[in-house]
């Protein structure tokens, strides 16, 4: 089928009886297809049964490797909203890390915070629910151990 | 027991069937109405209460309008406030006592069936008007005009357009003529029988009128949501409206039953007369055949609203009067040759 | 009321004075800011002496969010996603002509794979936006299901963008410099697998709506607004191409690769009322699509491997001192950006000038003598987003 283009000229004025029939015909057109809708797949999913298969680009939830991290503050500094805050001490090469926290209530998802990144530990995973009934919750501690190393597994 | 009592008892049980039959009927059509439009836009509609599709959300929602706040406006009218639902529910109840639901299957055989319907459902009007001036808001006050305005141009087209079957079969009893669809093995409907053509003409008018009639779309001026917000029921709550909701269901109920009883032979269906009269089934059947027939209607009624876009009040007008009017006239023109005047031809 | 109007011969509206033995006053109603019909939050107050309107006046500000005083608190790179947020229905235009903005305060230029990707992201976009306002126009004039159906489609291409950068509505992608990443693998082949799909599902659109008698009925000679008024008033896009007037930024002030590209300016040709009425506009959406799935496939075609940055711009930009205008094709009208830079990192005005509230601006006008009904109509042939009125 090409491609519709513009009608070059005006449509035809009707009058009563051309009225009548448009009216009929277009309805009848209308309805035929609203019928056929009706048979149709529905395109909508059952969400809390059956979740969407999230895209690996997708923005979500911040997840940071923070073995890799050096604790440079860029991303920190390239939020337009400040959202970022992290605290550690260094002890010469070694990092002791106190907390890196990131302000879900004023984070709009917008990854600038990733591309900085030197070390690429700093992604938006494809986690997106986050549902709490206490603010607090929503100041997410990125870290995954505090201190200056992982502990072992005992 | 004294006469009147019987009197007074039987018309007790009456009403509290036709009430339990229209409140069951009301909650199926809503259900049917939010699953029709869900499929017809791609979606599923309620599926989570009850279970199976969402069968039980009209029950869910009717409990839930029953809890909301009951709300009146300081400066709205109190009386007409609170008498406009309670005047639209009583008049739309009333018009299920004429319809023949099975053989002998009536509320009352009133020999003015039709005639009765017509009258109720302009009173239904006064009702609407009523709450749309009752509310102390403007944008009420316009659904109740439009509405006013709407229904006094499609009173005739209505009126005239059921003229054609009342004169095949000589009576406004909907029961009669009913029965008179009787022959063929139960096939002989109006809209096949020798008077077919009168039928198929006049059955269109039959139900773009009452689509106006019920203030359904393409004619829902007066609730029309998208510009009013909600109409003449903007500041209803709770169980009052849910009485306009009702009032909107049982309506179409009522006109979908009477396209079904007039033309498309009520209650009979293929093989009724292989069945003894006056037995269960048959009675049972014919029950189930008149409910299918009506709710085809007001499926086709629901399919109409989902497809078109609305008419401003002008155009609605413009149809009424310019168009359905003389149309109307002239299939009662072209019935009344068709019934009277062709032997006079044919001789 | 105009004459073509379809209720002229009933108007009781100046022009047509009526003797009346009562004396009454216009009822005064709020089409406030909650309302189903205007599209986001604006009120508009209305005069109307029965259901014929007498007056209009809209009131803004109730989406205001400063976005152009946080452009002078914000670096330059920081400002992208607050350029999303204006016109939300068209992120990918917002950041582009933002982008540019800043390119020509530079003096530098996207690589040319960038500039391809830029456009078919505006153009998909394009046909996003068209189809929000031709389903919500169904929806304020009551035909319900276009909407859905129009959600539908609008659905496959905000998957396309999720696919390329993460986000469905607010895309901070398209940078001052180009773009953040390039495609990743299979896009290009999907979204000419969508425009060969959508290419049949517009009849849908043009049956269900455009044709339907009821919408023609209407949209016809309702709200015509002449090709002088249109200049006069600053409007720009479909509003301005509806009633006539041959403008197309795209076409007499190119920018990117449309100069490579084939395509038709649409016109409002008064095909089922007058020159400039509601219908001509929805008219010129629905075929702007059309012309938009022409420009992609020729996007396709013309595409190459490359880069999609241009090294030389930073994630901190220091432009030079001076000012740019930069103004984009958006799918409602022209979109300008008035930067001015004093050197620093942080701009020192950001204006925007944004197409919807020119477009506005004359609907206050349009409105006077047509029907109550008709105010819905009028707006939504506007294809107003609030969060660019207001900003």
């Amino acid at each position: 089928m090409a491609l519709p283009t513009p009608p070059r000229e005006p449509a035809r004025r009707h009058h009563y009886l051309g009225d009548i029939l448009s009216t009929i015909h277009s309805t009848a057109k209308g309805m035929a297809l609203t019928m056929r809708y009706l048979w149709r797949k529905p395109v909508t999913m059952d969400y809390p049964k059956e979740k969407p298969v999230i895209d690996q680009r997708y923005r979500g939830i911040h997840v940071l490797d923070q073995q890799l991290c050096i604790y440079c503050d860029l991303c920190a500094k390239a939020c337009p909203v400040d959202c970022i805050e992290m605290d550690a001490v260094r002890h010469g090469k070694e990092i002791e890390w106190k907390a890196f926290t990131l302000d879900y209530q004023k984070c709009m998802f917008c990854e600038l915070c990733v591309y900085p990144c030197p070390k690429d530990c700093f992604i938006q995973g494809t986690e997106y629910s986050m549902v709490s009934e206490d603010r607090n919750d929503f100041v997410h501690d990125l870290l995954t151990w505090k201190g200056l190393r992982e502990e072992e597994p005992s | 027991m004294p006469g009147w009592l019987l009197t007074v008892w039987a018309a007790v049980v009456a009403m509290v069937v036709v009430f339990t039959f229209l409140t069951i009927m009301v909650m199926f059509s809503v259900w049917m109405e939010r699953k029709v439009a869900g499929f017809i836009q791609h979606r599923v509609g309620p599926m989570r209460a009850g279970g199976f599709h969402g069968w039980a959300q009209s029950i869910a929602d009717s409990i839930k309008l029953l809890f909301k706040e009951d709300l009146i406006l300081i400066g709205a009218d109190r009386k007409l406030f609170q008498i406009a639902p309670a005047l639209v529910m009583a008049t739309a109840t009333a018009m299920f006592v004429v319809l023949p639901f099975a053989p002998g299957w009536q509320v009352a055989d009133a020999d003015l069936g039709v005639f009765l319907i017509l009258a109720l459902a302009s009173v239904t009007t006064i009702g609407v008007i009523m709450a749309g001036w009752g509310s102390y808001n403007k944008w009420s006050v316009y659904g109740a005009m439009r509405e006013a305005a709407q229904v006094a141009s499609y009173e005739i087209p209505l009126a005239l357009s059921l003229i054609p079957p009342i004169l095949h079969y000589g009576t406004f009893s909907l029961a009669t003529a009913t029965e008179a669809q009787a022959g063929w093995g139960g096939m002989q409907w109006y809209v096949f029988s020798s008077a077919a053509p009168v039928a198929w003409l006049s059955f269109p008018l039959f139900f773009i009128a009452a689509l106006a009639e019920n203030k359904r779309a393409p004619f829902d001026l007066p609730e029309a949501e998208s510009e009013l917000v909600a109409g003449f029921h903007t500041e209803y709550t709770g169980i009052r409206f849910s009485f306009f909701f009702l009032e909107e269901y049982a309506a179409m109920f009522v006109m979908g039953a009477v396209g079904a009883a007039l033309w498309f032979g009520g209650w009979n269906f293929p093989g009724i007369h292989l069945l003894e009269p006056g037995s269960a089934l048959l009675q049972v059947l014919a029950l189930f055949a008149f409910v299918a027939k009506a709710m085809a209607l007001v499926f086709v009624m629901m399919w109409v609203r989902w497809t078109v876009p609305r008419l401003r009040i002008d155009q609605v007008m413009t149809l009424g009067y310019k168009y359905l009017t003389p149309l109307s006239m002239a299939v009662v023109l072209i019935a009344a040759f068709w019934e009277f005047g062709l032997h006079l031809i044919q001789d | 009321m105009s004459s073509s109007h379809p209720a002229a011969a009933y108007s009781r509206a100046p022009g047509r004075e009526i003797e009346l033995d009562v004396a009454t006053q216009d009822c005064q109603i709020h089409m406030g800011p909650q309302h189903p019909a205007t599209h986001g939050v604006m009120r508009v107050l209305l005069k109307a002496d029965g259901e014929v309107l007498s007056g209009a006046q809209t009131h803004l500000g109730y989406l205001h969010r400063s976005a152009e005083k946080i452009g002078e608190m914000v670096d330059w790179l920081q400002y992208l996603p607050y350029t999303d947020r204006y016109d939300y229905l068209c992120a990918m235009n917002n950041n582009l002509g933002y982008s540019l903005g800043v390119e020509k305060l530079l003096g530098l230029e996207a690589p040319e794979r960038a500039q391809y990707l830029r456009v078919i992201l505006s153009e998909l976009n394009r046909i996003a936006s068209h189809l929000f306002a031709v389903g919500t126009y169904g929806l304020d004039l009551g035909a319900f299901t276009p909407l859905f159906t129009a959600l539908r489609d609008r659905e496959i291409v905000l998957d396309l963008f999720e696919r390329i950068c993460g986000a469905r509505l607010t895309y901070s992608f398209i940078r001052p410099g180009g773009l953040w990443n390039d495609a990743p693998e299979g896009w290009l082949e999907d979204v000419a697998a969508f425009l060969d799909l959508f290419e049949k599902r517009w009849h849908e659109y043009w049956t269900l709506v455009v044709e339907n008698r009821i919408f023609i009925e209407r949209t016809a000679d309702v709200g015509v607004l002449s090709a002088e008024q249109a200049i006069d008033w600053g409007c720009s896009g479909p509003m301005l191409r509806g009633s006539g007037v041959d403008w197309d930024l795209r076409r007499d002030q190119p920018y990117q690769v449309y100069d490579r590209l084939e395509f038709e300016v649409v016109k409002g040709s008064g095909y089922r009322g007058s020159v400039g009425d509601c219908f001509d506009r929805t008219f010129v959406r629905m075929f702007e699509m059309t012309e938009s799935i022409r420009i992609v496939r020729q996007c396709l075609e013309q595409m190459e491997p490359g880069p999609v940055h241009n090294p030389e711009v930073k994630s901190v930009i220091r432009p030079a001192p001076g000012s740019a205008y930069c103004g984009i094709e958006n799918p409602r009208g022209e979109l300008g950006h008035y930067l001015v830079s004093d050197g620093s990192k942080i701009a020192v005005r950001v204006r925007v000038r944004a197409p919807s509230f020119c477009n506005l601006s004359v609907a206050e006008h349009l409105m006077p003598g047509s029907m109550l009904g008709d105010a819905a109509a009028i707006i939504g042939s506007v294809d107003i987003v609030v969060g660019e009125t207001d900003r």
